[in-house]
């Protein structure tokens, strides 16, 4: 009862995290059309960050129903990664010359 | 745009073409913008440029018009501050070249008391607002 009560939480927490990855993606979309509308290299860098640490949600959240009984460490070392590649991206996209 | 540009044409320049300021110059008479819309041309030049900003050359491809046309229309889009020019280097030659965006976003024309007005809605994009933002860091 109380493991059930504890997944029910967590789903809830993760359907909500998705809420944020929405807004997140809009911004990657604003970047991917800055990119295109202006042909901008930055911009691209921009989009695949904001794709990769925001989109994430997504995927993870579908893999967590798959796979309930992965451990929660393996889960975060995964998200964890990407989350760095997505900022060296936005990094590497400010970096960058115009 | 790329770094290149800034060497042929003044940073300035540029941000003129940008600029807010667009937002308070004085609107073309309905007669004007109108004769415009109603043409072929012009509207595909809107139409295409929007989607992502174009040479005349580009233009041509797309238009089915002769290029001493479009070249009019595009100069009759400037007079209007319908359309913008910009200088980018070109992919293919290394050149520069001449590309054309829209400086429009929505046209509206009220009736109200008597009067008919034309008014001209030219908000910068969303997206095109946030690349300048990112370039200008």
């Amino acid at each position: 009862m109380q493991t059930e009560i504890g997944n029910t939480a967590r789903l809830a927490l993760q359907a909500y995290e998705l809420v944020g990855a929405a807004f997140g993606l809009f911004i990657a979309y604003l970047a991917y059309r800055g990119y295109r509308r202006n042909d901008s290299r930055p911009m691209l860098f921009l989009a695949l960050g904001f794709s990769i640490i925001f989109g994430l949600a997504v995927p993870v959240f579908g893999l967590s129903l798959a796979f309930p009984a992965v451990s929660p460490v393996v889960s975060q070392i995964f998200i964890q990664t990407f989350e760095i590649i997505g900022f060296l991206c936005i990094i590497y996209a400010l970096r960058m010359e115009p | 745009m790329h770094s290149a540009s800034a060497d042929e044409v003044p940073i300035s320049n540029l941000t003129d073409l940008f600029d807010d300021t667009h937002t308070v110059s004085e609107d073309p008479d309905i007669e004007t913008v109108a004769g415009l819309l109603e043409d072929e041309t012009a509207r595909t030049i809107l139409t295409q440029t929007s989607q992502e900003p174009m040479s005349a050359r580009m233009l041509k491809q797309q238009c089915e018009a002769s290029g001493p046309t479009i070249y009019r229309r595009l100069e009759q889009l400037r007079e209007c501050d319908l359309v913008v020019e910009r200088t980018e280097p070109d992919p293919e030659d290394g050149h520069h070249r001449k590309v054309y965006a829209p400086n429009l976003r929505r046209v509206t024309v009220a009736l109200q008391d008597g009067d008919m007005t034309l008014s001209i809605d030219r908000r910068e994009d969303m997206s095109d607002r946030f690349t300048r933002l990112i370039e200008g860091m």
